[in-house]
């Protein structure tokens, strides 16, 4: 019997955005303003400009009043306008104008009278405002089977709020794509207008052209890089001057894939080595320390080699830097002819966006203004030195105050991710199923988490949603029912605007959302009316927003058992974990 | 260095302190109660009546768990902190149910009021270390399994032992390993464990059935004994179940028992105080 099967090696662009965009089209397209401008010639023979094009864009047709972006959405995508234009909204639309539905948060009073009085069924839902949408000024619309949210009274919102018109040739929401960051602000069809959309991996190809990717890092660097540097404590106090140079000097990076959770199964199954083989590797161990890496968007994992594979020491997430150390070390120095190398490796988990920022840049016009207690100390017992041979490491079963082991396990899971996770001491648990029980009576009957999931000795990550950093599920939403409050970063679901195609639920790699059968107050399961087939909609965790007591769950753990808590934030689930492993 | 008292008050306590904590505040509560019948003794005081009262008002207290677990949107601070305050306040009880009742002289009212007491003291006292043991006991035996989940895995585990035991007729080896499930894996997988396993859970049964299957690889070709190594991890994992199962539902069981209870002596106490307090009106 054959064990195996011969077939042609799946290539890149197998799968177009648009299977019907043509070659003809992509030529034409090209020879429209912006993209006339492109430079053939800089790009590789693997990925010609005009493959590009055909493959990673597809034009859409919107109509006026049409949302084409709402304000705080996640999107993998640029659009060029082709024909028409679009308006900016510079000042907000409000949370039900954007057919967001705003959780009221209940009192005292009413969170009791409501989880007191339980329901007969579970997961009802109102069957007048399903599909009606939460607000009188959106509705849906379904041309040529996409589904476009437009805006009733669209000329009204025009006159009442500041905009600014978009025309023809220009492109917008490409900073978003790229960092994988909410959009700014809500952009709607003013009349009829044809875009044409172009996915991240299109727009990360294009970067190619030099005076493309001028204008993007331009346009980050006028838009937040300021801002974002000054989140960072080694620039915080930085004159404007020298802040405004040091911004100049950073290159802007992106490593990994961008829509990691794709692949997240299958990597799950490959060997320890082979999984971290596979991640692209940012800077290595034992190599000039030259540049100082600030992580912008996404997670990195920071490793040493240790006998024939890695350790992983730790993650960096926005905000953290690599190489600042080494940096400082070199600074210090008496002896500026002999630099220490990196002493660890950096490697992107996912995807990773850094600036990178010289050392002479940092020697000379930021050192200077910081003051000798805010730098970290020299660097004691290298492990990389120009003069000295390599030795491997002693085996540490810590790594700082966290065993080694769960911050792999952290790291491979991708739980690092999670901003409130859930994790459970089963050391503790004694599986009287509170949680479960108490979950589902601030649920209208139905729990949102399954007390099953990865576990790491005596942690367990049960199946609730995290909340993510990188809310992958929020993607490709297409009314926009699943949202991130911009207040407390609660991820929630509207049922009033989710229509049940599943995108968000085969998006989360951590199989966090369920789609369930709703029906209505007498228990009649609702079925569609042409074809009676079950209406689902996916639900998930809200953290309790509604109620003001909190996430239910660790209310009502009996034994101490059971936290939320953020996984990329390491002191205080160290702290957590210390307390619990004592 | 400068002593934040917020920062002291909302710093997660470690679980030593907190039980030393706890126990320092049951002592003094006991000393407390100690003292004030030892005042009332000597002056001739009615010490029933004060310890008959504070009697009550813990058992209030310790009743108060199960309403907060089931209002739990009440601002009145977490499950964990009350379960603490009914561990703490059930250990004070048990000292004022002695000093109330002392060597035990009453009627048939009072034996059934304090019977009842002593079974609710005693569950919740079994329940106290379940909650300590069951926990450790189910991390060593592997995996984690949802009650719920146990009997279709149970389900699945017969149903593939049954079709490995089909499978090994066919190698041409023999029936030995299709008889043995006959004889001794069939009730194994298919009938529930005892009510002794039930109570205290044990890995004996397993061991002798993998021992024995183990006996058999004399008699097995390397199909067979391939087969054997299937029926013999399914063979742990049902035994994993089986534990798992046996455990949580001890815990259910003590507590549904402790619950049931408290019921009837919330009954009970109805009418001994309705009874003490027209006696004490009455002079």
């Amino acid at each position: 019997m054959e064990t195996t099967l011969p077939i042609r090696r799946p290539k890149r662009w197998d799968k177009p955005l648009d299977p019907a965009l043509t070659q003809e089209d992509a030529e034409w397209l090209l020879s429209l303003a912006p993209l006339a401008y492109l430079d053939p010639t800089k790009f590789p023979k693997s990925t010609p400009l005009v493959e590009i094009i055909r493959n990673d864009c597809r034009a859409c047709q919107y109509e006026h009043g049409d949302v084409i972006l709402r304000e705080g959405d996640y999107g993998s995508s640029a659009f060029l306008i082709l024909r028409g234009n679009v308006r900016i909204f510079v000042t907000r639309l409000s949370e039900a104008q954007l057919g967001r539905k705003e959780t009221p948060r209940k009192t005292w009073w009413q969170s009791l009278v409501s989880t007191m009085r339980q329901q007969r069924f579970a997961e009802v839902r109102n069957t007048e405002s399903l599909g009606a949408t939460s607000s009188a000024s959106i509705a849906i619309r379904q041309p040529n089977g996409q589904t476009h949210v437009f805006l009733q009274d669209v000329d009204r919102l025009f006159d009442t709020h500041q905009t600014n018109t978009v025309k023809t040739g220009e492109i917008f929401g490409e900073l978003s794509a790229i960092n994988r960051s909410p959009r700014p602000f809500s952009v709607v069809a003013d009349g009829p207008v044809v875009l044409l959309e172009i996915r991240w991996q299109g727009l990360r190809l294009l970067r190619r052209d030099p005076g493309f990717r001028e204008h993007l890092d331009n346009l980050y660097r006028q838009t937040s890089l300021a801002s974002h540097l000054r989140e960072v404590n080694l620039f915080r106090f930085l004159p404007e001057e020298q802040l405004t140079a040091v911004a100049q000097e950073i290159r802007f990076e992106s490593y990994g894939e961008l829509e990691w959770y794709n692949e997240f199964e299958e990597t799950q199954q490959l060997d320890v080595q082979k999984r971290i083989q596979r991640e692209t590797l940012i800077a290595e161990e034992g190599t000039q320390a030259d540049h100082l890496l600030l992580i912008r968007s996404g997670f990195a994992r920071l490793s040493e080699r240790q006998g024939s594979g890695h350790r992983t020491l730790s993650y960096l997430g926005r905000g953290h830097q690599y190489g600042l150390d080494e940096i400082t070390h070199n600074w210090k120095a008496a002896d500026r002819t002999q630099f220490l190398p990196y002493q660890r490796s950096l490697r992107a988990i996912g995807y990773v966006d850094v600036l990178r920022l010289p050392w002479k840049v940092l020697h000379e016009k930021v050192f200077p203004f910081v003051r000798a207690s805010e730098m970290p100390p020299a660097i004691k017992q290298p492990r990389y030195e120009p003069t000295r041979p390599i030795v491997d490491s002693p085996l540490k079963s810590q790594s700082g105050e966290i065993e080694t082991g769960l911050v792999e396990f952290l790291v491979d899971e991708r739980l690092i991710n999670g901003r409130e996770t859930m994790v459970i001491d089963t050391l503790r648990c004694t599986r009287c199923d509170d949680c479960v029980r108490a979950c589902a009576t601030f649920h209208d009957g139905n729990p949102r988490f399954v007390r099953q999931g990865p576990q790491y000795g005596q942690w367990l990550f049960p199946h609730a949603c995290m909340h993510c950093s990188d809310p992958v599920c929020m993607i490709g939403c297409p009314t926009g029912a699943i949202a991130r409050d911009t207040n407390n970063g609660v991820v929630s679901i509207n049922p009033d605007t989710c229509i049940g195609c599943q995108t968000c639920a085969e998006s989360c790699p951590y199989d966090n959302i369920r789609m369930v059968q709703i029906s209505d107050d007498r228990g009649r399961k609702l079925v569609d009316e042409q074809n009676q087939l079950p209406i689902l909609q996916a639900t998930k965790c809200d953290l309790c927003q509604s109620h003001p007591s909190g996430p239910a769950c660790q209310r009502a753990c009996p034994h101490d058992a059971l936290v939320r808590v953020s996984v990329g934030d390491m002191p205080n689930l160290v702290e957590w974990l210390k307390r619990h492993a004592a | 260095m400068q002593l934040n008292v917020t920062q002291l008050l909302h710093r997660p306590w470690s679980f030593f302190a907190q039980r030393c904590i706890s126990w320092a505040i049951t002592l003094l509560a006991v000393a407390i109660t100690l003292c004030c019948v030892w005042g009332l003794t000597v002056r001739f005081g009615r010490s029933d009546l004060f310890t008959g009262y504070s009697l009550l008002g813990v058992c209030l207290l310790l009743a108060f768990l199960s309403i907060r677990k089931r209002m739990l949107a009440l601002p009145i601070g977490p499950v964990k902190v009350w379960l603490q305050i009914h561990l703490y306040a059930g250990v004070l009880s048990l000292v004022l149910f002695v000093l109330h009742v002392g060597w035990f002289n009453g009627g048939w009212l009072e034996l059934m009021l304090g019977s009842l007491f002593l079974w609710i003291a005693g569950t919740g006292l079994y329940l106290w270390y379940l909650s300590r043991r069951i926990p450790k006991r189910l991390l060593a035996v592997g995996r984690d399994v949802v009650l719920e989940e146990i009997p279709r895995l149970q389900q699945q585990h017969a149903e593939q032992a049954y079709e490995l035991a089909l499978k090994s007729t066919q190698l041409g080896e023999g029936v030995t390993l299709a008889d043995y499930y006959q004889q001794k894996l069939v009730p194994y997988f298919h009938a529930p464990r005892s009510l002794f396993f039930g109570i205290v859970p044990s890995i004996r049964t397993r061991r002798r059935l993998l021992r024995e299957l183990d006996t058999l690889d004399r008699y097995l070709g390397t199909e067979g004994r391939a087969l054997r190594n299937q029926i013999c991890d399914l063979v742990r994992k049902k035994d994993e179940l089986d534990v798992h199962w046996a455990m949580q539902n001890q815990l259910r069981f003590c507590l549904t028992m402790h619950i049931v209870g408290l019921w009837a002596l919330a009954l009970l106490i109805t009418v001994h105080v309705t009874t003490v307090l027209a006696f004490v009106q009455r002079g």
